[in-house]
């Protein structure tokens, strides 16, 4: 479903990917692993549109689509997700009024029927329930004022309300405490389909305790060294990724 | 006779006479003695808003009508030390409207736009203990000046929305209220801004226990002049004021906001305060902004800030993943950072020529 190929990428004038190349098949988890400084956060905002970061080089596609020749927004409407490290705060915007916004926009850009009223409202609360926020967390302005795990519990929320096909989790597990941690990958495991693709880029091990991966991959230095089974991740946890940087 | 010109003052008592006789009678002689004092083009106040244009457009509009009776009680009602123009518009007056608000009353005159140019006065009484809405719609099409006056009785509660643009032309509002004890006031406004616009809001706590609650979205674009004065005037005990004012500006205008809290030392166990959080969305627009506290008694609690910023990136790229288009995004921003700004008995009218405008601002 994802297919980069041979992809390099800068932010202002610093060359940060450098001849990256990764598929990800529908229905398929693939996690990122790598050390400090290695690009992973800066390939997810390539693959989101983020202005400041430029593909100098290869391809990007979801499915058929060259996401490189996108706006962000028909990046989403294509159907790719990025869950935010930070999520930005709007206040102001009600989290009901910002998810409305979204799908409305996604619906008639794809010319489907719009969500009647009761419905999306029907199942924006069933859903912040799932993921054990209150209901009045809907109302409140976007992010404003969240804790850290209420804030990545609002991009699942996000993921799980506007169904992509592609979703990008960007250190999702950072500042979540256990318990937070597996409510976020319940989430992320209701949304496991065989027509969804999913991108986890983390630090640490934990995260795939809950959210099994099918292929892990090492970036270092702006690509991809070492790709493996799950049980990859097991020994960077235990080897950490001298033994792999320092060849 | 200056340089072969006549003063002013001349020309407003030649004109006079064509209405009130021969000789001017006290009142309007009195205003006509206070024209020595108007401000001064660039003084303080009118540092942002050229007081000259107003005036003389108030003196060559239209004469006015007026009685000495009216005159003498537009200059009574409001505080002409602070706002010598008053003295200018009574003497130009074309109308007087008069009207008390008894409980569940809620009065929505004829829009100003309506009215033919001239200065217009509109006095507000509401009733000890009654609750009442006043709903005042559209600029000052042609008119120069309105001044609005408010008494609230003790125990009163007004619900007050005041939305509009002045559009083409010069315009001055003045809106003076009194607050008596334990009374309510509680200020909607909307301004689109216009050629030249200059509010003035003066709101006097006179009784003790009274409250004011201001909130209001200001917006300024294309050449336009908005030019906002806000003064929150303790002069009783355990009075409370807030007031929060949302600015915008885009393209060439050019917003102005001064907010001052003013506690007297009758004003003990006061509390005040006062916000005015601004967003420029082009560089070619302007804002100025200044929160003033002027204290006289050391038993107050006040606060008082501005800020002035630029939309967030972040924020605009956050609804972008999600598939919100760009300028669905930006007018979204806009209509939250204006957020509870619009409320009271006239927000459906001023939610819709806000969103029309930020809409406008975002294509």
């Amino acid at each position: 479903m994802l297919e980069i190929s041979n992809l390099s990428a800068s932010v202002g004038s610093k060359a940060i990917i450098d001849g990256l190349t990764l598929g990800v098949p529908a229905g398929e988890v693939h996690a990122i692993m790598g050390p400090n400084g290695s690009g992973k956060s800066t390939l997810a905002n390539v693959l989101s549109g983020r202005p400041g970061y430029t593909v100098t080089g290869g391809s990007l596609k979801l499915g058929e689509t060259d996401l490189n020749e996108l706006e962000p927004e028909e990046r989403a409407i294509a159907g790719l997700f990025l869950a935010f490290q930070y999520p930005t705060e709007i206040p102001g915007v009600s989290n009901m009024e910002f998810l409305k916004a979204a799908i409305d926009a996604q619906r008639a850009a794809r010319d489907e029927e719009p969500l009647d009223a009761s419905s999306f409202i029907r199942q924006a609360r069933a859903t912040a329930k799932e993921l054990d926020l209150d209901p009045n967390f809907l109302k409140r302005g976007v992010n404003e004022g969240f804790s850290g795990g209420e804030k990545k519990r609002n991009e699942i929320l996000q993921l799980l309300m506007l169904q992509p096909k592609l979703a990008i989790l960007d250190e999702t597990d950072s500042g979540l405490d256990i318990d937070a941690l597996q409510v976020v990958a319940e989430g992320v495991n209701r949304f496991r389909a065989p027509d969804h693709a999913i991108l986890l880029v983390t630090h640490y091990q934990r995260l795939l305790d809950y959210i099994k991966p099918d292929r892990v991959h090492v970036l270092a230095g702006g690509k991809i060294i070492k790709s493996g089974g799950p049980e990859l991740a097991l020994e960077l946890e235990e080897r950490g990724y001298g033994w792999l940087t320092d060849n | 006779m200056v340089n072969g010109q006549l003063s002013a003052a001349e020309r407003h008592s030649a004109r006079l006479t064509e209405f009130q006789g021969s000789t001017p009678g006290t009142a309007a002689r009195e205003a006509l003695g206070m024209l020595s004092h108007l401000p001064q083009p660039g003084s303080e106040s009118w540092k942002y808003s050229p007081v000259n244009r107003l005036y003389e457009a108030l003196e060559n509009g239209p004469s006015g009508s007026a009685s000495d009776t009216d005159i003498a009680a537009l200059l009574a009602q409001a505080d002409t030390t602070r706002f010598p123009l008053i003295a200018a518009a009574a003497l130009e007056l074309a109308s007087v409207t008069r009207v008390q608000l008894g409980n569940g009353d809620r009065l929505e005159p004829e829009s100003f736009a309506a009215q033919e140019q001239g200065c217009h006065w509109l006095h507000v009484e509401v009733a000890e203990g009654a609750t009442a809405q006043l709903i005042q719609r559209g600029g000052t099409a042609k008119g120069l000046a309105a001044i609005t006056t408010i008494e609230l009785k003790a125990g009163a509660t007004l619900n007050h929305s005041v939305s509009g643009a002045s559009n083409s032309g010069t315009a001055w509002h003045l809106h003076s209220i009194d607050a008596g004890e334990h009374s309510h006031y509680h200020r909607h406004q909307l301004s689109l801004g216009g050629q030249l616009e200059r509010n003035d809001v003066h709101v006097r706590l006179v009784g003790r226990d009274a409250q004011a609650t201001l909130t209001g979205t200001l917006l300024c674009g294309d050449k336009d002049r908005s030019d906002n004065q806000i003064v929150l005037e303790h002069q009783a005990p355990n009075c409370r004021s807030t007031a929060r004012y949302h600015g915008l500006a885009n393209q060439q205008g050019k917003l102005t906001f001064g907010g001052r809290i003013h506690i007297l030392p009758e004003g003990a166990g006061t509390d005040a305060r006062l916000h005015n959080p601004n967003l420029l969305l082009a560089d070619t627009a302007e804002i100025n902004t200044k929160p003033e506290l002027e204290i006289y008694n050391d038993d107050v609690a006040c606060a008082h800030g501005a800020t002035v910023g630029q939309l967030n990136d972040d924020a605009v790229f956050y609804l972008r993943s999600r598939g919100i288009p760009l300028t669905a995004a930006r007018a979204l921003l806009l209509r939250g950072f204006v957020g509870d700004g619009l409320g009271g008995p006239d927000q459906d009218y001023m939610t819709t020529l806000t969103n029309a405008r930020l809409t406008q601002w975002t294509l």
